[in-house]
């Protein structure tokens, strides 16, 4: 089969393209049940402290630890058991970092009602996926952290007497929305 | 082969996800799959899921060579050194 010039750039940019969305599309489909998982909490914690608001911070607690050892049994189960191990190490570690953060912002800031500190993690959650999705060039996931910014200062603003139910429900909604997105090629 | 080159050595992915990855139609990308299994260059596993049949494609050894041979012997066309010249492929064995 006789190959020319032409025909071999073609290939090789067809071949780069598909590879590019293959990967793309892989690193998606890792961090789905993460954003499936956490939209389930946001559900069912922000639903809670709308019920229970002077309880919210244990509510928070209890649902974080959930969270984190669901999160780090998908790290586990991940294919390719060895690196596993290496990305639920990091994966212990940026949950610590983030509770770290957080107490040390609370520590400065001193919030005076639990919405504000509700509104505040879920504004550093929504850049977090801003960030890095701009970082790592993944645009599904930066449109994911602009509307979780979006919507959470709309309800911040808008509907402060029942933001709880508002991120409960708009908020783990984008979450659960966003994890079936990511699934979808 | 390129989309599954992106996946880590090893990494299985379902048929109809590929599928949907290079758009190709169910019978077309059927073909070039059984094509490319009995060249030795991908594994197939049939199984289930539950009550569900789930059909699973991973590159093997020989594929990664064969596209990486496959890419070299294009980007030589490109820079000259094989230009016009006649691409025969890797010789390769399904064993």
């Amino acid at each position: 089969m006789k190959v020319d010039f032409e025909q071999a750039r073609a290939a090789l940019e067809s071949a780069a393209a598909t590879r590019h969305r293959s990967a793309q599309l892989r690193s998606y489909a890792l961090a789905s049940p993460y954003l499936l998982l956490w939209g389930a909490i946001w559900v069912l914690a922000f639903g809670l402290c709308q019920w229970q608001p002077e309880r919210s911070g244990l509510i928070w607690m209890v649902f974080d630890v959930i969270g984190v050892a669901l999160g780090l049994v998908i790290v586990l189960r991940r294919p390719g058991r060895r690196k596993s191990n290496v990305v639920g190490v990091r994966y212990v570690g940026i949950c610590a970092s983030l509770c770290l953060f957080f107490w040390a912002a609370f520590f400065i800031l001193r919030p005076v009602h639990s919405e504000q500190i509700a509104a505040f993690i879920s504004l550093t959650v929504a850049m977090i996926y801003l960030v890095g999705g701009l970082v790592l060039g993944k645009w599904r996931i930066v449109v994911t952290g602009a509307i979780l910014a979006f919507i959470m200062l709309f309800g911040y603003v808008f509907f402060q007497n029942h933001f709880f139910s508002w991120m409960s429900i708009v908020g783990g909604g984008v979450l659960l929305g966003a994890g079936f997105w990511l699934k979808r090629v | 082969m390129a989309a599954m080159k992106a996946l880590p050595g090893g990494e299985w992915i379902d048929f109809v996800r590929l599928r949907d990855i290079v758009s190709m139609t169910d019978g077309n990308f059927g073909a070039h799959v059984n094509t490319l299994a009995d060249a030795g260059l991908l594994h197939i596993d049939k199984g289930f899921v539950g009550k569900r049949p789930r059909t699973r494609i991973s590159l093997t050894p020989a594929g990664h060579i064969a596209f990486d041979f496959y890419l070299t012997e294009l980007q030589a066309i490109l820079t000259g050194f094989g230009n016009q010249k006649s691409f025969i492929g890797p010789k390769l064995t399904s064993s």
